[in-house]
């Protein structure tokens, strides 16, 4: 699967996942091709990004572990800066493990 | 100075920024237990630019009634009074942030961002939880900080100072503002917020969103928003102004029985839903 921004959809690309209205209301089901109405509806709801089926033509090239690394550090550098008043505090912490995760599953799209 | 020079101070200052004409007139007819609906779709279609962005944001993936909401009329009896003016009201409060500033650590784009961040992060939470109404704790997200457009406008050195200690102190500008102006931006917004007549649980939030078991009016709001705020800071989507996070009180975080874990998987949906209000509300 590779994931298009909806500006990039073109018609008779196929769904790689199911497309949710307000992430409750199932919309369209994966497998269904694009069409100009389809296409239309997409972009009026606003959804960012579409999983489409197939390759991507030019994959984002792996990030070597060090990339990685460094990514972490900046991440790691940026959170215990604003966490550093709160870090005793239980459930700030837990909170900060979170926000670690989401932020690495964002810059590693 | 003191809290009660800014106050007077800012009940003093005649160009303090003013709600458009056609909230405040649907604010009066609102209040009116005769209004008829006509009369409300009136006032408001008399102003198209604010009658479009309605329709737009109404039909859009954030109220999830795409494309099929054509008039005010519809919108009203679809979403109900309460939903169309929260929304208008978000579209007001638009006009009142500045767009440029030459305050060097306080980046009004990055600020607004940070609004609409814990604006769109209130309504979802509000939703998951079951509060009274979640659209109204969008626009109490997007207020909660008003009192710092005041500062940055009008008192500027002071909140320069302010501004500068906070991040060299690594402490809240909440704090920071204290020590410099002897005041706080939630104390100076809800002195905004009386003028322009918000609903009283909005400025309550305004006023309490950073010691939110002090309100008195509508903690199911306030605590949300100072929970969103937490969230937002936590994602990274704009800034405030600051660059540390305030404690969650336990008595909000308890209040919802929120869990860790479930932050954690709302996460990249809210990801997803900040960008799309930021799109949906741009300055
Ligand atoms: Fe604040
Ligand atoms: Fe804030």
């Amino acid at each position: 699967m590779r994931r298009l921004k909806a500006e990039d959809l073109e018609e008779g690309m196929v769904l790689a996942e199911d497309i949710y209205r307000d992430g409750e209301i199932l919309l369209v089901k994966k497998g269904a091709a694009l069409t100009d109405s389809l296409l239309r509806h997409i972009s009026r709801l606003g959804i960012p990004m579409v999983g489409i089926e197939g390759e991507d033509e030019n994959p984002p090239p792996a990030l070597d572990p060090e990339e990685i690394e460094k990514i972490k550090d900046a991440i790691e550098g940026e959170l215990s800066a604003k966490f550093q008043r709160v870090s005793k505090n239980p459930l700030m912490s837990q909170l900060r493990e979170v926000f670690f995760k989401y932020l690495l599953s964002v810059e590693m799209k | 100075m003191t809290r009660e020079e800014i106050k007077k101070k800012v009940y003093d200052i005649s160009d303090l920024p003013t709600l458009p004409d056609v909230l405040i007139r649907t604010n009066k007819l609102l209040e009116d237990p005769d209004t008829l609906l006509a009369d409300l779709t009136k006032v408001i279609e008399e102003d198209q630019s604010i009658t479009s962005k309605i329709l737009r944001i109404v039909n859009s993936a954030f109220y999830g009634f795409s494309g099929k909401i054509k008039t005010i009329s519809q919108a009203v009896i679809i979403l109900g009074f309460n939903t169309v003016r929260n929304i208008m009201v978000s579209l007001s409060i638009i006009g009142t942030f500045p767009k440029d500033g030459d305050l060097e650590l306080f980046d009004p784009m990055k600020f607004w961002q940070h609004s609409v961040g814990c604006g769109t992060i209130a309504k979802f939470l509000g939703e998951k939880v079951g509060i009274d109404q979640p659209d109204e704790a969008f626009v109490a997200g997007l207020l909660h900080d008003l009192g710092k457009n005041i500062f940055a406008q009008f008192f500027k050195e002071d909140f320069f100072e302010a501004l500068k200690m906070a991040y060299e102190k690594n402490i809240l500008l909440f704090e920071a503002e204290e020590e410099v102006l002897g005041s706080n931006h939630a104390l100076v917004g809800q002195y905004l917020g009386k003028r322009w007549r918000l609903p009283a649980n909005l400025v309550d939030t305004i006023r309490f969103h950073h010691d939110p078991s002090h309100s008195k009016i509508d903690q199911d709001l306030t605590s949300i928003v100072h929970i969103a705020d937490v969230i937002c800071r936590g994602m990274g989507a704009g800034t405030g102004g600051d660059n540390s996070i305030p404690m969650i009180e336990e008595a909000s975080w308890k209040r919802f029985d929120l869990k860790v874990e479930l932050i954690e998987q709302w996460l990249p949906e809210l990801g997803e839903k900040v960008e799309m209000a930021n799109n949906l509300f741009s300055m």
